[in-house]
């Protein structure tokens, strides 16, 4: 049992931090695609080394520890942000075998250790002791809170369809028809709150380099801000993948073909993945940055009470249905 | 009591300690966070797991990120937060004797069934702190068909929140609007200055005096 714990663990891990090593240079690629430049296309085909050098650059260089730091939290708090990004993946299934574990609530499972890594970035700021940082991870900490409230509102109304707050039960209730379809208008909502969640452009405020340097990791060098980096393109994945369990029908292929239903459902899953990450870089290299109170403005007075709104009128639809 | 129950509250009174003892303030803060996660952890060991990503939700995901963020821009010194705790004593002492009376009324009560079960297949429930004790006696062993139809900790909620008490639920919505309205209210500051409109005022306007009729040759 633990062995085969330890694999499916190994086994989820892995590929992740090949993913996100991977992500890194889709990302810088893409955006030079879209620029109409090259990106890093100099060591291995088509750059493929890059990340790879990137990850060596960052492991040799010294790690450098402010004076006036609190010492042992401002070294615990990126191992922190590293950990709660890593165990939400127990519970998202990421192939047809399903998670680590199939968790019976595992969809809240996902929010709660989501809300958890807010503290990872509250301490990175605050420990930090500089002014930068501390204003950087106040923001950051205000826009993931706020955009929380009408993330657990989708995922609510997409468990209420399934009628089950399971990960795999949402992935099969969609076997006839993905959930896109009916909730699209909240689909974009989520596809707006998962860039707010993320501090991705359009909404990357706690890092606006013209007036915060680099937000709340102003202070870390080396590994510390490689742990950080990761995480944020881990997380990116994550929502990513939460995004395709929720909308996009998981692991089925997208139309009910023979030969399609021949690949592995596995493929078909990072396939959306992917596509969904695309979505996210697109958004980063079209759109200008958002003002910080346009960002509050939208959350707490567009977003909330139009998903509110989206998940009584889900609640009313879905409860005549199962009347009938 | 198991190894993993004396951990955990272990655990959780050794961060309830720190948290009392740390100079900082926002240490202690941080220290309330860890004893919150361990009292998840207690609820998990209960079979709760619904109340443990609620915990998790609402307690250390939105209460105590509020509480960091008063303390971070507050500022306030250790020495102020000294004065203010010589005062509290005898409150403190009156909880203290509270909770040691509730403690020796846990010895002296009997032992009386959750309401709430825990989630009957083992297979996709992961918190396994009372599946494991199902499966291994015997006592459980003939009523196995009754778990098929056996509710999860949500549904169970649910029934008990929605059906048998809906009038305390509704009570308690009431009070959290008025709470809301006062809250409301609190930030609705209206300067005397700006011109502010009054539907009721609107509405009764005489429409016979309102009208002025300009002459022809000012058009």
């Amino acid at each position: 049992m633990i062995l085969y714990l330890l694999i499916m663990i190994l086994a989820t891990v892995v590929p992740l931090l090949l993913a996100v090593a991977f992500l890194t240079l889709v990302e810088r690629r893409v955006m030079g695609a879209m620029q109409r430049r090259q990106g890093p296309n100099a060591w291995g085909l088509f750059g493929v080394l890059q990340p790879f050098l990137d990850g060596l650059k960052l492991l040799l260089k010294e790690p450098i520890l402010p004076s006036s730091a609190d010492q042992p939290l401002f070294l615990w708090a990126p191992i922190l942000t590293f950990l709660t990004s890593q165990i939400a993946w127990a519970a998202l299934p990421t192939s047809t075998a399903g998670a680590v574990r199939d968790l019976n609530l595992g969809t809240m499972y996902v929010l709660a250790v989501g809300s958890l890594g807010v503290y990872g970035i509250l301490l990175r700021g605050w420990r930090s002791n500089s002014k930068y940082a501390f204003l950087g991870c106040c923001r950051s900490v205000a826009q993931m809170i706020s955009y929380e409230l009408p993330m657990g509102l989708i995922v609510l109304c997409a468990c209420m369809i399934a009628n089950s707050l399971n990960w795999s039960a949402l992935v099969e209730s969609q076997q006839n028809g993905i959930f896109l379809l009916p909730l699209w208008p909240l689909a974009l909502i989520w596809i707006i709150c998962c860039l707010a969640e993320l501090n991705r452009a359009p909404f990357d405020l706690p890092e606006a380099e013209a007036e915060l340097v680099a937000g709340y990791n102003v202070e870390y060098a080396s590994m510390g801000f490689a742990l950080f980096f990761i995480r944020e393109y881990r997380s990116m994945i994550m929502m990513a993948t939460v995004t395709r369990l929720l909308f996009l029908g998981g692991t089925a292929a997208p139309m009910n073909l023979f030969f399609l239903n021949w690949l592995p459902g596995s493929f078909w899953l990072r396939l959306k993945a992917t596509s969904v990450v695309f979505i996210y870089i697109w958004v980063r290299a079209t759109l200008p940055r958002y003002k910080y109170s346009d960002l509050m403005d939208l959350g707490w007075k567009r977003l909330l009470p139009l998903t509110l709104a989206g998940f009584v009128a889900n609640a009313v639809v879905v409860f005549n249905i199962q009347m009938l | 009591m198991s190894s993993s129950f004396a951990l955990i509250a272990t655990g959780a009174l050794m961060s309830v300690f720190l948290m009392m003892r740390s100079k900082n303030p926002v240490h202690s803060v941080f220290y309330l966070v860890l004893l919150f996660l361990h009292c998840s952890g207690l609820l998990v060991l209960l079979g709760l797991e619904y109340f443990v990503l609620l915990q998790l939700l609402v307690y250390v995901g939105a209460l105590a990120i509020l509480f960091l963020f008063v303390v971070m821009l507050l500022d306030i010194p250790s020495t102020e937060i000294l004065r203010h705790q010589r005062g509290t004593y005898p409150v403190a002492g009156v909880l203290g004797l509270c909770l040691i009376l509730s403690a020796l009324l846990a010895f002296t009560q009997p032992l009386v069934e959750s309401p709430f079960q825990t989630s009957p297949i083992p297979t996709t429930s992961t918190f396994t702190g009372q599946n494991s004790d199902f499966v291994s006696s015997s006592r459980h062993y003939s009523f196995w068909n009754n778990y098929r139809t056996a509710t999860s900790t949500v549904a169970n909620l649910g029934i008990r929140l929605y059906g048998v008490h809906a009038d305390l639920l509704i009570i308690r919505s009431l009070l959290l609007l008025v709470a809301m309205v006062g809250a409301v209210g609190l930030t609705l500051k209206r300067p005397v200055s700006v011109p502010n409109q009054d539907v009721f005022r609107q509405h009764y306007v005489d429409f016979q005096k309102s009208l002025v009729q300009i002459p022809q040759n000012k058009i």
